[in-house]
């Protein structure tokens, strides 16, 4: 009697299961990408400490750095020696680009932790959480 | 029983098909009239004049980089900038937004100005830096003066729902 119920459970419980994929998989395929999705690429964003680079050097790090491959994006706080770079991941990695900002400013140049994280988006974690089931459910271009 | 029922169905089906497939000719004579009907062109979009979607792109990532990279607004977007996965829809919905708004083929589907900023009482100081940021990425592309003031008639009227909430 026992066997039979948690058997029955077991079938229920795959059931529910596959129903639950089913549903997530329809649901996170169920729109389309959008226009702009379809057309950028994912990218980070890393920051990096430059104390050890020269000052003279900071007027054209921007524009050295914006043109390698893979990068979208730099900015440098020249007060808290600090460069901010945005880049496609699957065109460089970021072991590649600490070895590739090291040969291009003739530096050692350090991943930097953010800073204070104060007053920032307010938007919860739940709205992600649910766009990162979305992701892993999706298989739409 | 059953054989009757098939043939009876296959029987139905047949004079369907052949009903529907049967047409009568009829000749009918047209004669064919050309208008131009084609509407007179008109100016170019915000859109079209800053390039389409990768300059825009280029110009949103920028922005991001020079405001997570400045000392007096760069702690309101470290949350963000930090987390790849937040850093990912908040790019897509900056670059659909000026795209959109610039009458490119892009749909905001993101939350309001308002609801987005509700909580974060930004001052009009940081405002001010944020658009700043946004003139300095433009420039840094040599977006014309024309089409950055365009873009700013477009967002700036945003400052009620952002600031003060």
């Amino acid at each position: 009697m026992k066997k039979s119920f948690f058997i029955r459970a077991g079938k229920a419980g795959l059931a529910l299961a596959g129903a639950l994929v089913i549903g997530l998989t329809i649901w996170a395929n169920w729109e389309e990408s959008t226009y702009t999705q379809q057309n950028t690429q994912t990218a980070v964003y890393k920051t990096y400490d430059i104390s050890n680079v020269k000052p003279e050097q900071y007027s054209q790090i921007e524009k050295r750095i914006s043109l390698l491959n893979g990068v979208t994006a730099c900015s440098l706080n020249s007060t808290d020696k600090l460069l901010g770079i945005m880049f496609i991941t699957s065109k460089i990695s970021g072991a590649e680009m600490n070895a590739t900002l090291n040969t291009v400013l003739g530096s050692k140049i350090s991943e930097r932790e953010f800073g204070s994280k104060t007053g920032g988006c307010p938007v919860t974690g739940v709205k992600y959480l649910v766009l990162h089931i979305r992701d892993v459910f999706r298989f739409r271009s | 029983m059953k054989k009757i029922t098939f043939v009876l169905a296959a029987t139905l089906g047949v004079m369907l098909f052949t009903a529907t497939s049967c047409k009568k000719k009829t000749e009918t004579v047209t004669e064919t009239v050309y208008v131009d009907n084609t509407p007179a062109p008109g100016p170019p979009s915000l859109y079209t004049r800053l390039g389409g979607i990768a300059p825009i792109s280029a110009v949103v990532d920028k922005f991001i980089t020079n405001c997570a990279s400045n000392a007096f607004i760069g702690p309101r977007f470290s949350t963000t900038a930090s987390d790849p996965y937040r850093l990912k829809y908040f790019r897509y919905n900056l670059i659909d937004q000026i795209c959109a708004g610039s009458g490119g083929p892009c749909q905001y589907k993101g939350q309001t100005m308002l609801q987005a900023h509700t909580g974060m009482n930004l001052t009009n100081a940081e405002f001010d830096t944020l658009v700043g940021q946004l003139v300095k990425a433009m420039t840094f592309y040599n977006v014309p003066a024309t089409e950055q003031n365009d873009l700013a008639t477009i967002l700036l009227p945003m400052r009620s729902d952002i600031v003060g909430h």
